[in-house]
């Protein structure tokens, strides 16, 4: 596969004489699903913001399509790749609809208003999401799930062709994280979308991603399949935490932890 | 919230906009029947009422749509058009004209150095304020309420030391004055205050990503610096107009943005608009209050918007921390 998002030799830091990222190499594959995982502090945000553009480096390049990020002008940038923050804080009474149909922003000139495609591409943001029953109700008044679903609708209406998520489970329930990772998973194979996510939850992003990179301290120490990613030597490198790697009768990696007081 | 078009709203606010206008040129001292106030006999009285009925407009207008912009770039429901250091700059200016007789000159004296003083003091709330994101939306009404403070120190040294006519004329402009506006200068700010609102509706998208937070703004293909630095120019412009035209005018800015997105929602391609119509609505009416409320002694419209907009301010303040609790 072709890759179609990558950093070369990157460097980046808050001060040139402390780096958090020192010749960072990272690319993510067209139509691919991948996770950035490792423990705090060992600088997948970094490296997400980097990716997104919203941090500039101090040193090397983010490409896009083997194009320089910051050649694309931002409307361009947005057009083409969608990102999902953490969480979002709204102050003013918007609804659901129009929270979503702001991601047609960067297909819209500043005096056009919304098309009949821009409203198709909203309806269907909101369908794929689950949240067209929600369309007239105050965003800041709805759930943590609820509020993720249609962040990632607005997301989905800027029609990108890549979808970066920072921790898109992380406010949420086991059930609506995994049905959230679920429509991830069939986005990424029906719609051909490239997804990029930043995890905390190792076996969820193992079960769904089909690549996993782990982090630490401004470096990936593994890199591939969940299966070579995940084993007890790596987790341990990473989080200085022993594990016990289990499948269950359906083949899916479980992750084991030492409950015990003393390591 | 009400679910209902533009196409029906705009008509809807135009017929209000009209019958407080009308309302406006019919009260005063005594009032005149709107049949009446038309006739050749009332048209000396009849364009002093359309020069102060048109101020009020502008004025409200002006600063309602500075407060939704300044709500949306610092995504705070409770700023205002002043939080800036604006009226704090322009009461000093108005000081400076007053004290040193340069009113007496020209008609441009106090308007023009309020509005230079007003410009000053939000230049140095703009150059004191450092961070970014939230922490920098933060450090500007900081920064503002700081300067805003001592212009205040500023004007109570000034008035501590000046005479009997200079104070009288200093508190009457504090106050909010919409009576005898220059008409040159009128058609001057209403020009002004339509162009900015319509370059605000322009942005209107961009203000609505931005009042999501600057990261998110950037990741909808807005640019957050570009735009914070557009939307906090035009509304310190239109506000610093509206003050140079009426003095200081409380509350409009935040009660007419808060009773507007209660209304309407808070998009801002449509808040924008009707930003200007209902500010003007609500300061016409405010001022017609005023007018009738004791017509032997007219009282200023800044008392009254100031007795509405003390408790509604309060209500809101109230509001938000129960929603954030």
């Amino acid at each position: 596969m072709k890759t179609i998002l990558a950093t070369d030799k990157l460097d980046f830091g808050y001060n040139s004489t402390s780096l958090l990222l020192n010749n960072f190499n990272f690319g993510i594959a067209e139509e691919s699903f991948t996770a950035l995982i490792g423990p705090n502090g060992s600088g997948k945000t970094t490296v997400f913001n980097l990716l997104t553009g919203y941090l500039n480096p101090l040193s090397g390049s983010v490409e896009f399509h083997g194009k320089s990020l910051k050649q694309l002008s931002l409307r361009k940038r947005a057009s083409m790749m969608a990102v999902v923050p953490q969480s979002i804080n709204s102050a003013l009474p918007y609804t659901v609809y129009q929270l979503v149909a702001m991601g047609r922003i960067s297909r819209l000139s500043r005096f056009a208003i919304l098309s009949k495609d821009d409203k198709t591409q909203i309806e269907y943001a909101m369908d794929v999401m689950d949240v067209t029953a929600l369309r007239e109700q105050q965003f800041n008044c709805l759930s943590g799930g609820e509020q993720q679903r249609t962040v990632i609708a607005a997301a989905l209406a800027q029609e990108p062709k890549v979808l970066l998520l920072d921790e898109p489970t992380s406010s949420l329930d086991l059930g609506h994280g995994n049905s959230l990772m679920r429509l991830l998973r069939q986005l990424n194979r029906d719609k051909k979308l490239t997804i990029m996510i930043i995890s905390h939850d190792i076996q969820l992003a193992a079960h769904y991603c089909q690549r996993l990179t782990l982090m630490k301290d401004g470096k990936i120490i593994a890199d591939g399949t969940p299966d070579t990613v995940i084993k007890p030597e790596h987790i341990m490198e990473a989080y200085n935490e022993p594990v016990n790697i289990i499948r269950d009768d359906n083949g899916n990696l479980l992750l084991s932890p030492n409950f015990t007081d003393s390591k | 919230m009400i679910k209902t078009s533009d196409k029906i709203i705009f008509p809807i606010a135009l017929i209000v906009f009209a019958a407080a206008f009308v309302l406006e040129l019919c009260c005063g001292s005594y009032f005149i029947s709107p049949l009446e106030i038309f006739l050749p006999a009332n048209e000396a009285l009849l364009q002093l009422r359309l020069q102060r009925a048109i101020t009020a407009f502008i004025v409200g207008g002006a600063l309602a749509v500075s407060g939704l912009a300044y709500q949306a770039v610092l995504r705070n429901p409770l700023a205002e058009p002043y939080i800036l250091g604006i009226s704090g700059g322009a009461g000093i200016g108005a000081a400076i004209a007053i004290v040193t007789g340069l009113n007496s000159l020209t008609v441009f004296a106090i308007p023009g150095s309020a509005f230079i003083c007003a410009l000053i003091a939000l230049s140095m709330v703009l150059l004191f304020a450092r961070g970014a994101g939230l922490e920098y939306t933060n450090n500007i009404m900081l920064s503002g309420i700081i300067i805003g403070t001592v212009c205040s120190s500023i004007l109570m040294f000034i008035i501590s030391t000046i005479g009997m006519d200079s104070l009288n004329s200093i508190t009457w402009w504090l106050l909010g004055n919409l009576q005898g506006a220059d008409s040159r200068l009128l058609w001057m700010t209403g020009i002004s205050v339509i162009a900015g609102t319509g370059v605000l509706f322009i942005f209107g998208r961009e203000a609505n990503a931005i009042s999501l937070g600057e990261e998110m703004a950037y990741n909808l293909g807005v640019s957050p610096q570009k735009v914070i630095i557009l939307l906090l120019a035009i509304a310190s412009l239109m506000a610093a107009a509206a003050v140079s035209l009426a003095g200081i005018i409380g509350f409009v800015g935040l009660i007419v943005p808060h009773v507007l997105r209660r209304l309407f929602g808070a998009e801002h391609r449509r808040l924008f608009p009707l930003g200007l119509l209902g500010g003007g609505i609500f300061l016409m009416l405010c001022d017609v209050f005023s007018k009738v409320i004791y017509p032997e002694q007219e009282i200023q419209v800044g008392v009254v918007t100031a007795l509405i907009g003390g408790p509604f301010f309060l209500w809101a303040l109230n509001r938000k921390r129960r929603s954030a609790v």
